[in-house]
């Protein structure tokens, strides 16, 4: 059964996806997923081919990954921990969050890699996306999550575009926890893991992919150069151990943990100017999320020697632009259809940490209101992660600090070009 | 760069390196106080998202209110409250341990988050709770044991934990809240905030656990009240009672349900007005209740008890029985009265069929006491009427002795006087026992083939005498298509019309006396209809009498006034036969002028008989031959037979009882026996069988006659069972003897 009025077009295949969401506030991790189920399906049984589960990191892993298992043993369970959910009903930012996406269809499959961390990113990934199309040879867009700490996040999507092709849509986002750079957990098929990656992949012509990104942020004073860098890590910035410069310019002390510096940290890279132009910004953004001992800081992508950094401050006005501009561009781009489900990935640090609640959900609103159709929100699950995949300039890419819309849509598949 | 201003030495400030030295260097302040700005911003952001929390913690408080309203007992508000310190603290793990009265810990806990919790645990914690009379508080327990409970408890830090007593002081629970180690990364360092928010957490729950201990309370005694409400309720309904409630300050009313049941109406068909009781009396007692209860309303603990119609909602009218009670105290608080509302019309009915009962009884009985005083006068009256004719026959019989050579006109003069008195005498008897037979129900009729004009004729001839003795004219008339041949009890035929005939006479001083017969036109082949007409021009009936005329022991004259015999019971015995034999009577009268008796009887009509073998005419001087045993104990009427017999040429021999009578039969043959009934030795009844079932009896098959006072039809036909020919009754007079003697004596002869 579903519920949603945008799963129940009269003129659809009867093999396409059909999608429904819900999500929820409940202590008990167990009861949490019986009850998103129930408001999905209308009951907690009812039969799903994939269960997306996004959590508030307080909850019990091991008890989400087995009571989904439980109520929807045929179905591909994938799962991520957070610092907070979008869904249908709104966003929430507490420690016992829970949405889940429900995907019925044949046109369908996931995998899983484990044991994936910034060295081997490229390796694991590529493995990841060989044993999806191993599955799903049609494969035609994708949902990654990575672990969001210690990840080569650009060599993971040079991997899966390696397998699948560069033109499959990568949308994703990166598992998080509070924001306090601890850890980060991903659920799959009932199990729980802290490094690794799943990729799951729909194959369903009658569906259209549009992704998007935006941050709104703006790049100040004079840049940090990495003077030092291996893979994703950053060893030294200016010369100098890579933390204590990096803490040293945001005025916090060296012992300051991510906690800190993630708010109000976010480095910036250049763009090239044609990107620059569908991004609205001339940068794209970076988060740190965990530092060594030595003071080298985990970087989300790789990144060269010479690359210089800027530290940004945001602009809550460029941001609210940044967003109408970018969902008026999908809307435009989708022809007056309405989404049959929308994936959202957000930056952690765009949540209770950036804005006050009246601002978020002021911002969420706006984001989720040009897809409403009849006043009813699509099928929706967001995420409060470390970092979205989106692409950009019609290449896959990894942004920080962003907010990441991937909108499907049915059919009548228009000819304007994938960005 | 940074690094560069701050290894360089200074320059002077008007060269151009100088000026970039300086640009740099505000820059550098300005990245600074840049930087300075946005953490102030973020922690701005920081406190702003406390606030936000402390809003989050105020809800979820909310919520756990919210939600314990429903609960009723621990086990569903344990987990509750569970679940709500996790998501308040947004820590991993809650305990909620019950405590109870003889072990301040008991192993029954709620968990959210946590594993089974050791038993060493349980037992260190147990050192640390206070007894119920002990004011020491958790809090006392040292910091440093605190964290060795943590790690037993498998938790990381922020090892909280606080009792919950009741409003007597009395611990309850210990509730628990912590990280695990997996947890304890996720959370801010040094947030202290949350052992505050814990402890006002740790009150509420305090109190939410005292409201529910209330509510538990309320919720046993609601069911008390309730339990009782029903109990009262079915009382009530089953008693048929209904209550009302008069708030006198509102003039409200509050009218129960069974209250409008008793009046036929629904629940919604009724208000909250007084006008909703006073609307629907009877018209005859609603001033004298309103009266009533406007009394009691100004009466402190006054009271009313009325019984009053009412109307129902079909319009019928109700008896209800409604009292009050006044609820006003004397200074003039709790203005209301109160009071039950009975329909009691089915008592009242009862009870006015008891009055009319007991009207009933009364009559009866003055019925009864007439009748008694009736029947009184009646015995008087045969007593008289016995004793008088009695009278006339011993003093014939004194005379008769006295005057041994009487002359023989004097002599049958008074022969005919002593057998007037008999006569007299038997009709009382007979009246008397037709009266007991009506009142047993026992009258019976004989139908016989009966010549209705000879009955008729003799009627007529001995009434002509009569009338002319008496100075009267007899008028008498038998209307052409009388049949002549009918059947009918003859016997009784007669008795109904001499009885209204010897009325007539009696009450007829001059003018006439009249019998008319006619058969109405309305006849079928074998039945007609008699219509017998007995007029006179008598004294009448007055109206009063007429409606008694038919009763027992009721004459129109009392005896003191009359000089006429008669014991009242003539037209009692006229109807009652009347009325067996299917016909009717009816009269008509005028005081002064006369009287009127009509019967209508209908009869069987028979055709005329080709020989006429009925009853024949017996010469008076018919003699018979032969010899007769007559067996009566009774010495009299033996040697009475014997001479009537010996007169009419017979040999008589006497038997005083069955057993001798027996012996005599057997060993002569008679040509007759004449047998008593009631006989000591051997009856009546017992010797004629015997005397038929004895083979060698000379007189086994000589014709038996009962000789019996018993008239009755049962003792007839007893007779016949036993072998009897026939049934003569006492007295034995000589015309029936004569007719009997001629049927079964074969030799018989005119004289």
């Amino acid at each position: 059964m579903d519920v949603s009025p945008f799963c129940e077009n009269s003129d659809k295949h009867p093999d396409m996806l059909n999608f429904s969401s819900a999500s929820a506030r409940v202590v008990n991790s167990r009861r949490a997923i019986a009850e998103c189920l129930e408001i999905a399906g209308g009951s907690h049984s009812f039969k799903c081919d994939l269960l997306m589960i996004h959590a508030s990191v307080g909850h019990h892993f091991s008890d989400l990954a087995a009571e989904a298992k439980l109520l929807a043993p045929e179905a591909w369970v994938v799962g991520a921990s957070c610092c907070g959910v979008i869904g249908r009903e709104g966003a929430s930012e507490t420690m016992r969050d829970i949405a889940i996406m429900a995907v019925s269809g044949k046109e369908l499959s996931a995998a899983h890699v484990n044991g994936i961390f910034g060295h081997n990113s490229r390796g694991k990934a590529r493995e990841l996306a060989l044993r999806l199309k191993q599955n799903l040879p049609a494969v035609n867009v994708v949902y990654f999550m990575a672990p969001g700490i210690d990840i080569a996040n650009d060599e993971c999507i040079a991997a899966i575009e390696e397998v699948l092709g560069p033109e499959v849509t990568i949308f994703g986002a990166t598992s998080a926890d509070n924001m306090s750079g601890q850890t980060s957990y991903q659920i799959f098929n009932g199990e729980v893991y802290e490094h690794s990656a799943w990729l799951v992949g729909f194959a369903d012509p009658d569906l259209e992919v549009i992704t998007a990104a935006s941050h709104g942020f703006v790049a100040v004073g004079e840049p940090l150069v990495v003077t030092k860098a291996d893979g994703h890590r950053i060893i030294e910035l200016n010369g100098k151990p890579a933390w204590q410069e990096y803490t040293r310019h945001l005025g916090f002390e060296p012992a300051s943990s991510c906690r800190h510096t993630i708010p109000v940290g976010a480095l910036a890279e250049e763009l090239a100017a044609a990107r620059a132009t569908e991004y609205g910004n001339p940068h794209i953004l970076r988060v740190v999320t965990s530092r060594e001992e030595d003071g080298t800081m985990h970087y989300a992508t790789t990144v060269r020697e010479g690359t210089r950094l800027w530290l940004t401050v945001r602009d809550e006005s460029r941001i609210f632009e940044d967003l109408d501009r970018m969902t008026s561009r999908i809307v435009a781009l989708a022809g007056g259809r309405a989404p049959v489900a929308v994936f959202h990935a957000d930056c952690l640090a765009r949540g209770r940490h950036l804005f006050n609640r009246i601002l978020k959900e002021e911002l969420v609103s706006r984001m989720q209101a040009p897809f409403r159709n009849a006043d009813l929100t699509p099928p929706w699950i967001g995420i409060y992660g470390f970092g979205e995949f989106a692409r950009l300039g019609g290449k896959n890419e990894y942004h920080n600090y962003t907010t990441a819309i991937c909108a499907l849509y049915q059919n009548t598949r228009c000819d304007l070009p994938n960005p | 760069m940074n690094q560069d201003s701050e290894s360089s030495p200074p320059l002077p400030p008007d060269t151009p390196e100088g000026e970039l030295t300086r640009l740099r260097a505000e820059n550098t302040i300005l990245r600074g106080q840049l930087g300075q700005s946005v953490r102030l911003k973020q922690e701005t952001l920081q406190l702003n998202h406390r606030l936000e929390q402390e809003l989050t913690r105020f809800g979820v408080m909310q919520t756990l209110i919210q939600k314990s309203v429903v609960a009723t007992t621990i086990e569903e508000f344990a987990p509750m409250v569970c679940e709500s310190m996790i998501d308040l603290l947004e820590c991993g793990a809650a305990v909620y341990w019950c405590l109870n009265e003889a072990s301040p810990l008991e192993k029954r806990f709620y968990q959210s988050g946590l594993g089974a919790v050791p038993d060493s645990v349980l037992r260190e914690l147990h050192r640390w709770t206070p007894r119920a009379e002990d004011s020491n508080s958790l809090e006392e327990c040292p910091a440093a044991h605190l964290v060795s409970l943590s790690a037993a408890f498998g938790l990381a830090d922020r090892f909280l934990f606080e009792l919950i007593r009741d409003s007597s002081g009395c611990p309850l629970a210990v509730i628990l809240s912590g990280n695990t180690p997996r947890q304890s990364g996720f959370q801010p360092e040094g947030d202290d905030s949350a052992v505050t928010v814990f402890k006002t957490f740790a009150k509420q729950v305090e109190a939410l656990i005292i409201s529910i201990q209330r509510n538990q309370t309320i919720k046993i005694q609601s069911e008390t009240i309730r339990t009782s409400g029903e109990c009262l309720t079915a009382a009530l309904a089953s008693c048929n009672v209904g209550l009302w409630d008069w708030d006198l300050s509102s003039d409200r009313v509050h009218y129960s349900d069974q209250w409008k049941v008793q009046l036929g109406l629904a629940v919604d068909d009724v208000g909250d007005s007084p006008d909703e009781w006073t609307s629907r009396l009877h018209p005859d007692e609603r001033e004298h209740a309103l009266k009533i209860t406007k009394l009691c309303m100004v009466t402190p603990n006054g009271s009313f008890d009325l019984t009053l119609r009412m109307r129902t909602k079909d319009r019928r009218w109700v008896w209800i029985n409604t009292r009050g009670y006044n609820l006003l105290k004397s200074d003039g608080t709790d203005m209301r009265m109160i009071g039950t509302h009975i329909d009691v019309t089915a008592s009242k009915t009862m009870e006015s069929r008891l009055i009319r009962a007991e009207s009933k009884q009364r009559l009866a009985k003055e019925q009864a006491e007439r009748e008694n005083l009736a029947k009184s006068s009646f015995l008087a009256a045969v007593s008289h009427e016995i004793r008088t004719p009695l009278n006339g026959i011993l003093g014939i019989f004194q005379m008769l002795r006295l005057r041994e050579e009487m002359e023989r006109d004097q002599m049958l003069k008074l022969l005919e006087m002593g057998e007037s008195s008999g006569m007299w005498m038997l009709k009382i008897i007979g009246e008397s026992l037709d009266i007991a037979r009506i009142e047993a129900g026992k009258i019976e009729l004989n139908p016989e083939i009966v010549d209705l004009h000879v009955l008729l004729d003799d009627l007529i001839a001995l009434n002509v005498k009569r009338a002319a003795e008496l100075r009267l004219e007899f008028r008498h008339k038998i209307v052409p298509g009388v049949p002549r041949w009918v059947r009918v009890d003859g016997g009784r035929l007669r008795q109904i019309l001499v009885n209204l005939l010897n009325n007539a006479f009696k009450f007829t001083r001059e003018g006439f006396v009249s019998l008319e017969v006619r058969a109405d036109d309305f006849r079928s082949e074998s039945h007609c209809n008699l219509h017998f007409y007995v007029v006179d021009s008598g004294i009448g009936i007055s109206r009063s009498f007429s409606r008694v005329i038919f009763q027992s022991f009721t004459q129109a004259i009392s005896k003191s006034q009359s000089s006429e015999h008669g014991i009242g019971v003539g037209l009692t015995i006229t109807k009652e036969l009347v009325g067996l034999m299917g016909g009717e009577i009816g009269f008509s009268s005028k005081l002064a002028q006369g009287s009127c008796f009509k019967v209508v009887l209908p009869i069987e009509d028979l055709p005329l008989p080709t020989s006429t073998s009925g009853p024949c005419e017996h010469p008076k001087n018919w003699k018979f031959e032969g010899v007769v045993l007559v067996v009566d104990d009774d010495e009299i009427s033996g040697e009475i037979a014997k001479l009537i017999l010996g007169a009419l040429g017979l040999e008589v021999d006497l038997a005083k009882n069955g057993l001798l009578g027996l012996e005599l039969a057997t060993a002569k043959r008679y040509d007759m026996v004449l047998m008593d009934c009631w006989m000591p030795a051997m009856s009546g009844i017992e010797a004629t069988v015997k005397l038929r079932g004895c083979a060698t009896a000379l007189s086994k098959d000589s014709p038996v006659l009962a000789l019996t006072a018993n008239a009755r039809k049962s003792d007839a036909a007893a007779c016949r069972e036993a072998g009897m020919n026939d049934v003569i009754t006492k007295p034995l007079l000589l015309e029936n003897l004569r007719e009997m003697l001629k049927r079964y004596l074969p030799g018989c002869r005119a004289s």
